[in-house]
């Protein structure tokens, strides 16, 4: 069963009451899932089976598993999930399942420009910049 | 990226490599963050001209400015003179700032680090973070910011504060107040405040929207008044903080708030500026410095007559939130995303649809702390 990772450490998600906002920070895209997307995706990054996710909403229509699978080769498709090679041994615990609402996946490119600006340069203990000559 | 070049957004440039006009003591190792803080540091006590202090309160933080020359008292201070503090009660600062000007103070920070590629060169915001240290250098008008988040002092260093951009005086010092508070699980935004009692609401949308027409109507109409540009948001209370007590309007918005014509501090400069206003002298009993948020609101100009609200959810809240902290907040990143989701969700969260009738609008933000109260 696929387990499912960000596909770069530029991924980065926010569950905000149901819905789910991720940004691709490498291509400047930002991304709104809403109704059952939300949830599926907050379980895909936690690392729940994508076979399981039709198990976490109730009142699940019956092409619900397929919806979701064509929600998760999106997320792949877009540069946002990829298969996790090493998944963890034991699955995490499921949430408790909430009303199925069908899923959308909306993405954006109006904050492109300024997601890409990358103006940081975050740096670590040894990692201040160094200056020509100084040494290493 | 490419090279700024000079122009109207850009008038100043920091001169590579920046020179040295005084004599400085021996310096440590530049190339470290600790080493570089303190040359800077140090190098404030050779700038030549008077030395100022000023004490305020930003965000329930003790703040101690201290400065060289009044050039930059008098650029720096004004819009935060609301939060100024002169007892002695408020005990030590947690916060204190050294500022100074090369044109007035004849000195320099050090020069910065080398970053592959030349980025620092050229970018027109830099930011160098680490655990302890934030460096954010705004090429386009010229101004160093350095904190130490462990030891609790930052270094505010301009090429001229008398050249200092208008907006830059409005809101000083942003990237420093970005750098200590995101530190502190607050926030500084890009958004109006305006309440009533101890109940405010922060309007929060991209420019062109009505945030500041909305905030001054409010004033006018009596509510109480924390910002129309820039807050402080803490959203663990949740709360809401003054930061400046500057309102901005573009010349062509002035004809509706004809009380304040009387009122504008750069009258002789709108035809490149907006007009600006230091609202704590004229407002002073409606100026507030914190309050509870109880909604976040999203303004947008709509094309009748009529206002209206609608309750939206927290992700419709932070796709407006990083629309304007992006566009606002120098040297800002992907490291806020957490704080801003925290934000999002620590109040109800409205659409306001501003009509053309501007007296509905103030009744409209009465009706929507009503209804956050009751949420």
């Amino acid at each position: 069963m696929p387990v499912f990772k960000p596909a770069t450490p530029n991924i980065t998600h926010q569950a905000l009451d149901g819905e789910v906002v991720a940004i691709d920070f490498d291509k400047g895209i930002y991304f709104n899932f809403c109704g059952a997307a939300g949830p599926a995706f907050d379980a895909l990054i936690s690392g729940i089976p994508s076979e399981q996710l039709a198990t976490l909403f109730t009142g699940a229509p019956a092409d619900a598993s397929s919806k979701l699978a064509a929600f998760c080769q999106r997320c792949v498709d877009e540069g946002l999930l990829m298969v996790a090679d090493s998944p963890a041994v034991a699955p995490p615990p499921a949430p408790s399942p909430v009303a199925w609402v069908e899923p959308s996946f909306e993405s954006y490119t109006n904050m492109q420009q300024l997601l890409l600006a990358d103006p940081i340069h975050d740096v670590g203990d040894q990692a201040w910049p160094k200056q020509p000559g100084s040494p290493a | 990226m490419s090279e700024i070049k000079p122009g109207p957004n850009n008038p100043v440039h920091l001169p590579d490599p920046l020179p040295v006009w005084a004599t400085c003591a021996p310096e440590g190792d530049l190339a470290t963050p600790a080493g570089y803080f303190e040359a800077a540091w140090s190098r404030f006590l050779v700038a030549q001209g008077s030395t100022w202090r000023r004490d305020f309160l930003v965000g329930g933080t003790h703040v101690t400015l201290e400065g060289k020359g009044e050039a930059l008292a008098e650029a720096l201070t004004p819009a935060l003179a609301h939060l100024a503090v002169t007892d002695v009660h408020v005990g030590a600062p947690r916060l204190i700032v050294r500022t100074w000007d090369s044109i007035h103070g004849r000195v320099d920070p050090p020069p910065l680090p080398a970053l592959p590629g030349d980025k620092l060169a050229h970018d027109r915001v830099s930011r160098l973070s680490d655990d302890r240290f934030t460096a954010v250098l705004e090429r386009h008008f010229g101004a160093l910011t350095l904190l130490d988040g462990a030891s609790g002092r930052g270094i505010y260093y301009t090429h001229d504060g008398v050249t200092l951009p208008y907006y830059e005086t409005a809101a000083p010092m942003r990237a420093l107040w970005y750098a200590w508070f995101s530190r502190h699980a607050a926030l500084p935004l890009h958004g109006a405040c305006v309440g009533r009692g101890d109940d405010v609401l922060l309007l929060t949308a991209p420019g062109g929207n009505g945030k500041s027409t909305t905030a001054l109507l409010a004033l006018q109409a009596g509510f109480e008044y924390l910002a129309d540009d820039w807050c402080l948001i803490a959203p663990r209370v949740p709360a809401a903080y003054s930061l400046f007590s500057s309102a901005k309007l573009r010349p062509d918005n002035l004809h509706r708030f004809p009380g304040l014509a009387d009122r504008i501090h750069n009258h002789d400069r709108l035809d490149e500026e907006k007009a600006t206003f230091f609202l704590h002298r004229y407002f002073p009993s409606q100026l507030k410095s914190s309050g509870r948020l109880r909604a976040l609101v999203i303004p947008r100009v709509g094309g009748t007559a009529d206002t209206s609200f609608a309750k939206v959810s927290a992700a419709h809240a932070f796709h407006a939130l990083m629309q304007v902290t992006l566009q606002g907040m120098a040297g800002a990143g992907k490291e806020l995303f957490p704080l801003l989701g925290e934000v999002a969700r620590c109040a109800p969260v409205y659409q306001l649809t501003l009509g053309h009738d501007l007296a509905q609008i103030p009744p409209a933000l009465d009706a929507i702390l009503a209804h956050a109260s009751r949420a």
